[in-house]
């Protein structure tokens, strides 16, 4: 005789805070490296020519 | 560079007015979403993690396209100021299509049950984020400007051609990811952080693109400029004397 199983993933997911913070900050911090390092090599003096 | 690179400085200043408007977009669309929205019906409070996650999807498909028309613009009129507009939205690309992995992961773990699955639209997403690095990289390798200008404009055609496969993979294949999102999929109250993160994520990139474009302009454009050197150098051969007799 086959035993019945449960569905198990029913109702709302719960949690998931650390990963919503995971998200946005890596995000942000993704930005904000890439925003730096573009001010940076802007600011640059491009090497002088031969 | 004189008065003409100053005038292109100017008409580059709207980086920076575009920068200022996607941050404070992007503030506003974020706090919206993770403090005043409601929380998913299904997803609970990790669905909140939308109001980052499209809108880098749909900001990173609209750098990219603009990476295709400087590409095309470069190979078609060999412009220094091209190449390097193709290259900085390139970068922008690159850094918004990792993003967009990274933030795919978080969410596919609580809802999926797993960081990464070969999902035709994660799959193809990598790929393409493989081969718009494989631009920069090839960008890197060759030296010759003109050289550099035309491989790198064919090569980030080619790699927008995952473009579309990306953006239609949801409808090809049988994927776990959700279909297209727009404003007309999502309930009334999601569309206004949506939106606002969306258009922060654009002004953002166009910024972005605008300050890397500043910049590389001026190092394509002097490469450009600089004259050639002879294409043969006279060379002494082993063993053969100079004009005081010393080999």
């Amino acid at each position: 005789m086959n035993e019945v199983v449960e569905p198990v993933a029913t109702g709302v997911i719960t949690g998931g805070w650390p990963y919503i913070i995971g998200a946005y900050g890596l995000t942000w911090a993704g930005l904000l490296a890439f925003l730096t390092r573009a001010v940076l090599l802007g600011r640059a003096r491009p090497p002088e020519s031969p | 560079m004189g008065s003409e690179g100053a005038a292109a400085d100017r008409l580059l200043s709207w980086d920076r007015v575009s920068l200022v408007i996607g941050l404070l977009l992007l503030i506003v669309g974020h706090y919206q979403g993770l403090f005043v929205a409601p929380a998913e019906a299904m997803m609970g409070d990790v669905g909140r993690i939308l109001y980052v996650h499209v809108p880098t999807a749909w900001a990173c498909m609209l750098v990219y396209t603009a990476c295709f028309v400087f590409a095309g613009l470069a190979l078609w009129s060999g412009k220094g100021k091209w190449d390097a507009a193709m290259e900085a939205s390139a970068e922008v690309g690159v850094l918004y299509n990792a993003l967009l992995l990274i933030q795919g992961s978080l969410w596919a773990r609580p809802t999926w049950g797993v960081f990464w699955t070969w999902d035709p639209r994660l799959t193809t997403s990598a790929i393409v984020l493989v081969l718009f690095v494989g631009v920069l990289v090839l960008r890197r390798v060759i030296t010759e400007p003109e050289r550099r200008l035309n491989l790198g404009s064919i090569a980030a055609v080619l790699a927008y051609a995952g473009v579309p496969i990306v953006y239609f993979s949801v409808k090809w294949w049988r994927t776990l990811h959700q279909p297209f999102s727009s404003p007309a999929t999502v309930s009334d109250s999601f569309i206004t952080p949506l939106r606002l993160a969306a258009f922060g994520m654009i002004f953002l990139g166009i910024g972005l693109i605008g300050l890397r474009w500043r910049a590389l302009r001026r190092e394509v454009e002097r490469e450009l400029s600089a004259p050639a050197l002879p294409a043969a150098l006279p060379t002494l051969e082993l063993g053969q004397r100079g004009p005081g007799g010393a080999a």
